[in-house]
């Protein structure tokens, strides 16, 4: 098929040599997944695909769908923008990506059961102590808390990138407080409106059960099972993914609460209603660690329920996912997870990781100071693209200053080689221009068993040639189809 | 009771007031395109100024929003003007955004919709144009809420609580216009009406959207005491004063049957005591009408008080 002379969309479209094009084999030859879509590409003009793209903007204004950015003066609400282009996996490459998943996350709940137990890791050293314990996550009140089936990690969303040869990677794991699946499931909804005849000819799992599974995963923490109440405790309006909070507390038909909503009360967890204090069996929190209870934690927060920690402890309340998982999800501590996966498990790990060098090791230092300009280093406990240096876009000045805070403090930055995330066709002023873009997979682990829901959130990077995919850096998203075969 | 039923104290109060700005914000965008309105056919300066004193006393603004110069323009647009249409209208927004989850869909869209109109307006040009237009969407946008929240959400707790706003807003308007506009003279028979007067007493009408209810009780015959009798005491046309204290009963009723632990509190006696003076009072009995303004205005308050003591900051002794 030749897409050259049928459009003018694509004559721009040029996928850059030094990534995986997810669409395109070669110039103008789609790949085979990715044909029909092409296809009907065909059969619309830039006024076509404008005007849907006008309509899912409406859409998503009009409903709210929106995040806070932080920094520039009021927090400003935008809408996260949407691309019209479905990025499309196929059933066997998803199969693959959904083993490694669960497997990591098999891996990583055992090591956090292990970190606040026995500590064998250690002593087998697989990994030195001094690492787990120096990360800004890991919580000493922990220590010998059993938390509900030893899991520690029950909604976990995962960053994938696809690497030049194709295959997909972890790039990074988000074991605290993961967002963006309501993106996931309002891209779907849009998608559908705007490719309706295809996407039901295209043979695309379904996501909708998204809700259903993430309440009966909760409920499954329940310290008894006699009509659970389970709710969703989120900082308020004012933080960046406080739409998603509604979005899931309306989709699973729970209370959604704030801190001050809560009690406190020998050791129970109660909720003020209309009709009276109300006992609280499990909590999905959508706070950080930090925040959760300013008598345990940090003391300067009114976010949180002062004793909530006690009751946690006594096993009178669930929290999902529990505390200090942040240290698994420490970006230092990710170099280790191949290791913690043979360690644990006895298998090799299915999906591949990038290649990070340890600051703290001198030899690893020198290396990544004297090569800065083609690496990429980011702050260990961060996330949501802040604290990043991106070498080779780097100006002198920045290098210099990252240089500086590595040497002042080595534990709290990695760095990794810069690596060019697959591209995908995106809709952009008029035209079909490839842009960068990564995989945001959303995985459930209840008393049975991991349960992901077939896609995730695709991000785009919407900047010519940018490699940031977060929305609060300019990110966009795109529906995510896995087909059946 | 099942978990659905439940319904956090927060949330209670965000609907309370979400309602109650978006009730405010309605009232305040009638009354100034009443005024305008009226000041299009006949204007001395004196009595423009007198109608402006007016305007704002039975807005009843408070004090720090009161606006020194330019009024209207301010009780429009100026979003840093707490009284300001702009900012009930992203305050009663800012409400519901705190209880997404509990508005359906399309309440939410319809407030926020309205909320990016009134922002995104091109002030000048509306204000060079007449801003009836203006108003006018504001007072739809405001309906329409109203209507999408009667057919599209459960009519549960929180239903109750979105009524409850509306209403004590609503009464607590009408007895500052009524105090404003009229006085004890007002309240006898055959009164001699001037052109002048007749525009006011219509205009009266208006600003509570009560001009067509009134001439179908009263024919086009304007009596001061006739639109006192009506906007206090009429049953059926939803901004009297008794439709209004009916409508607080009847949610205070319906909440009461959904909680155990709020039967035979003060509040529903206090409820109670204000609706069956409201069905037994006639206008004759009226000695002192400021007076009794302002003893309905303070019922209202112990009510509110009341309804705040019992459902939403209850000490917590009193509800394990």
């Amino acid at each position: 098929m030749s897409l050259r002379s049928l459009t003018a969309l694509l004559e721009k479209y040029e996928s850059p040599h030094t990534c995986y094009d997810e669409t395109f084999a070669e110039r103008y030859e789609p790949r085979p997944h990715y044909a029909n879509l092409m296809d009907r590409l065909l059969e619309l003009s830039a006024t076509d695909l404008n005007s849907h793209q006008h309509a899912a903007d409406v859409a998503f204004l009009n409903q709210g769908i929106t995040f806070t950015v932080y920094g520039d003066g009021e927090g400003t609400e935008r809408t996260f923008p949407f691309d019209l282009l479905p990025r499309i996996i196929t059933g066997q490459e998803w199969d693959h990506i959904e083993s490694g998943l669960k497997q990591r996350l098999r891996a990583l709940n055992h090591f956090l059961h292990d970190i606040y137990h026995e500590g064998k890791v250690f002593r087998d050293k697989v990994i030195p102590y001094g690492m787990v314990a120096s990360s800004k996550h890991y919580r000493r009140e922990m220590r010998d808390v059993d938390v509900p089936h030893n899991i520690y990690v029950a909604i976990c969303g995962t960053d994938l990138i696809r690497m030049p040869g194709g295959n997909f990677a972890v790039l990074e794991d988000n074991l605290r407080v993961p967002s963006g699946v309501s993106y996931m499931l309002a891209n779907r909804q849009v998608a559908k409106n705007v490719f309706p005849r295809l996407f039901h000819n295209y043979g695309v799992r379904p996501v909708d059960r998204y809700g259903q599974a993430l309440l009966s995963t909760l409920q499954s923490f329940a310290p008894h099972t006699d009509n659970p109440t389970v709710v969703l405790l989120t900082p308020g309006v004012y933080n960046s993914a406080y739409y998603e909070h509604t979005f899931l507390a309306r989709q699973m038909g729970i209370q959604l609460v704030e801190g001050r909503d809560l009690i406190v009360h020998d050791g129970y967890v109660y909720m003020r209603t209309t009709s009276g204090l109300k006992k609280v069996d499990v909590i999905y929190r959508r706070l950080d660690d930090d925040f959760l209870d300013a008598l345990t934690f940090r003391a300067d927060t009114q976010l949180g329920v002062n004793g909530l920690f006690n009751a946690y402890r006594q096993g009178n309340v669930a929290l999902a996912n529990a505390i200090g998982t942040g240290v698994a999800d420490d970006k230092a501590i990710y170099a280790y997870v191949p290791s913690l996966i043979k360690y644990y498990l006895g298998e090799e790990p299915i999906l591949d990781t990038v290649e990070t060098f340890l600051l703290e090791d001198d030899k690893q230092r020198q290396h990544v100071i004297q090569n800065i300009d083609k690496l990429v280093v980011k702050a260990v406990g961060e996330s949501g693209g802040y604290g990043l240096l991106i070498g080779p876009a780097s100006t002198q000045k920045e290098r210099e200053e990252f240089i500086q805070a590595i040497e002042a403090n080595p534990r709290s930055y990695i760095a990794q080689p810069t690596i060019s995330l697959s591209s995908a066709p995106c809709f952009v002023d008029n035209q079909i221009e490839s842009r960068h873009i990564d995989l945001r997979p959303f995985i459930l682990y209840g008393g049975d068993d991991i349960n992901i829901v077939p896609g995730g959130l695709t991000r785009v990077a919407l900047r010519r040639g940018s490699l940031v995919v977060n929305s609060s850096q300019g990110g966009g998203s795109k529906d995510t189809w896995v087909l059946y075969d | 009771m099942t978990n659905n039923q439940l319904m956090l104290s927060r949330v209670a109060d965000s609907l309370f007031w979400m309602s109650r700005y978006l009730e405010r914000a309605e009232n305040i965008s009638r009354q100034l395109d009443v005024y305008m309105n009226l000041n299009i056919d006949i204007a001395s300066r004196r009595e423009e100024q007198q109608r402006l004193d007016r305007l704002i006393k039975s807005l009843s603004l408070p004090p720090d929003d009161v606006p020194t110069d330019h009024v209207l323009y301010t009780l429009t647009f100026d979003i840093s003007n707490d009284s300001s249409i702009i900012a009930l209208i992203a305050a009663g927004r800012e409400n519901a955004r705190q209880v997404r989850e509990q508005l359906s869909s399309e309440m939410w869209m319809q407030i926020n919709k309205l909320y990016l109109h009134v922002r995104g307006t091109v002030v000048d040009s509306v204000w060079e144009s007449f801003p009836h237009d203006y108003y006018l969407q504001v007072r739809d946008g405001s309906h329409l809420f109203q209507g999408i929240t009667d057919a599209t959400m459960n009519h549960n707790q929180g239903w109750h609580f979105i009524q409850l706003g509306r209403y004590i807003e609503r009464s607590i308007a009408l007895l500052n216009l009524l105090d404003v506009h009229f006085d004890d003279a007002h309240l006898a028979p055959g009164e001699e009406i001037s052109t002048l007067r007749y525009f006011e007493l219509i205009s009266t009408l208006k600003s509570v959207t009560a001009f067509e209810a009134y001439t179908k009780v009263y024919s086009a015959n304007v009596q001061s005491r006739w639109i006192i009798e009506f906007l206090l005491f009429n049953r059926e046309f939803p901004h009297s004063l008794r439709f209004c204290i009916d409508g607080i009963q009847t949610s205070l009723n319906a909440l009461e049957e959904m909680n155990e632990r709020a039967r035979n509190s003060r509040l529903y006696r206090l409820a109670g005591r204000l609706q069956s003076q409201l069905s037994f009072d006639e206008i004759e009995d009226i000695r002192s009408l400021h007076d009794y303004l302002v003893n309905i205005k303070h019922q209202i308050y112990r009510i509110h008080d009341n309804l705040y003591h019992t459902y939403i900051s209850y000490p917590i002794e009193t509800a394990l």
